[in-house]
């Protein structure tokens, strides 16, 4: 299936998405779907915040384009949630989500 | 001083004056702090919606403006700190966005048992007592890099001091010598002797300045199902 993807979601300047095509039924997971886009793109599924000795490792979240508004994204919530109950809100129809690798906004 | 002189309360469904918590919100040397607050997504929003605007997230229940600050995981990891079971040092939120909200509402579903998930609150007040002419100077004067701004710790606006600080953020995005870290970890002894503890009940709700005062927590039980909503939101 064809999948739109985006890693950085920046309101004044908007990289268009990246497309991809994934071999998978959409029966499976969205956290297959997921793991395969990682595998394939080699985007990390964490990152590490460090503070006053610590170090912890944080993982990407997950968004799924709710709307057809271009920042309409929901967080996905339950990995184990079947592919084909999103809504596929890309430009030409497809699954379009946002990988957010980036640990801005710890809080 | 005593925790209590530092707490405006009410009781929902009593004497609540919505131009009063914004007033007490507007100086901000105080915590605002309702019981008995009804414990629904619903309720809550359309009280912010009284007293300030509230900020939408991509990653907040609906892609609205309430996030349920509570222990999660995916990949086996914690999405945020604020998903984690970890103590959150003093910090201010969104320390690293272009603006950011002056407000924070935290609303208690449900109390990690115990002391654990005790929430902390300094006020910029009691610290800037604390400090000689100098130091005020120096916070004002020495930038850190939150992520993609350059801030200084306090800034001066209309002769009175905002603060911005959050540990987390400058040190992970920045590469620190030792100073520094010496710098913050003095910064961090300090915020904590002038700071206080307040353990939120369920159906309490707690609101506070975001850019006037600094907040954390303890830490929690990993398996522990504490749950508090949060709204930020601005007041103006
Ligand atoms: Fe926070």
């Amino acid at each position: 299936m064809n999948i739109e993807f985006l890693t950085e979601l920046n309101y004044d300047n908007q990289e268009p998405p990246q497309t991809i095509i994934i071999d998978i039924d959409e029966n499976s997971s969205i956290g297959e779907l997921l793991s395969k886009i990682h595998e394939i793109t080699k985007i990390p599924t964490y990152s590490e915040l460090n503070w006053d000795g610590n170090i912890e490792k944080i993982s990407c979240r997950y968004y799924f384009k709710s709307g057809t508004e271009y920042e309409e994204y929901q967080m996905i919530r339950d990995l184990d949630q079947k592919i084909c109950d999103f809504p596929k809100n890309g430009v030409n129809g497809e699954l379009s989500l946002f990988i957010d690798g980036s640990v801005g906004l710890v809080n | 001083m005593e925790v209590s002189d530092l707490l405006i309360s009410y009781k929902f469904d009593q004497n609540l004056s919505y131009p009063e918590i914004v007033n007490n919100l507007q100086k901000g040397d105080t915590l605002v702090i309702i019981e008995d607050f009804p414990l629904s997504d619903n309720d809550f929003q359309s009280f912010i919606n009284r007293i300030g605007v509230s900020i939408k997230e991509n990653r907040n229940n609906n892609g609205e403006s309430i996030f349920d600050v509570k222990i999660f995981k995916q990949n086996n990891f914690f999405t945020s700190i604020a998903n984690s079971n970890l103590a959150f040092p003093l910090h201010t939120d969104c320390a690293d966005l272009d603006s950011i909200p002056n407000c924070i509402g935290l609303l208690c579903i449900e109390p990690a048992s115990e002391s654990q998930g005790t929430n902390n609150f300094m006020f910029l007040n009691n610290l800037i007592k604390q400090l000689s002419k100098n130091e005020i100077k120096e916070l004002q004067n020495k930038k850190w890099k939150f992520r993609n701004h350059w801030r200084s710790i306090l800034t001066s606006v209309n002769k009175s001091y905002k603060i911005c600080y959050d540990r987390v953020t400058m040190e992970s995005f920045s590469k620190m010598n030792k100073t520094e870290i010496e710098e913050l970890n003095n910064l961090d002894k300090l915020f904590k002797s002038v700071s206080f503890k307040i353990k939120l009940k369920k159906g309490d709700l707690i609101l506070f300045r975001n850019d006037l005062m600094l907040h954390g927590r303890d830490e929690i039980d990993i398996n522990s199902n504490r749950l508090i909503k949060r709204i930020r939101f601005n007041v103006n």
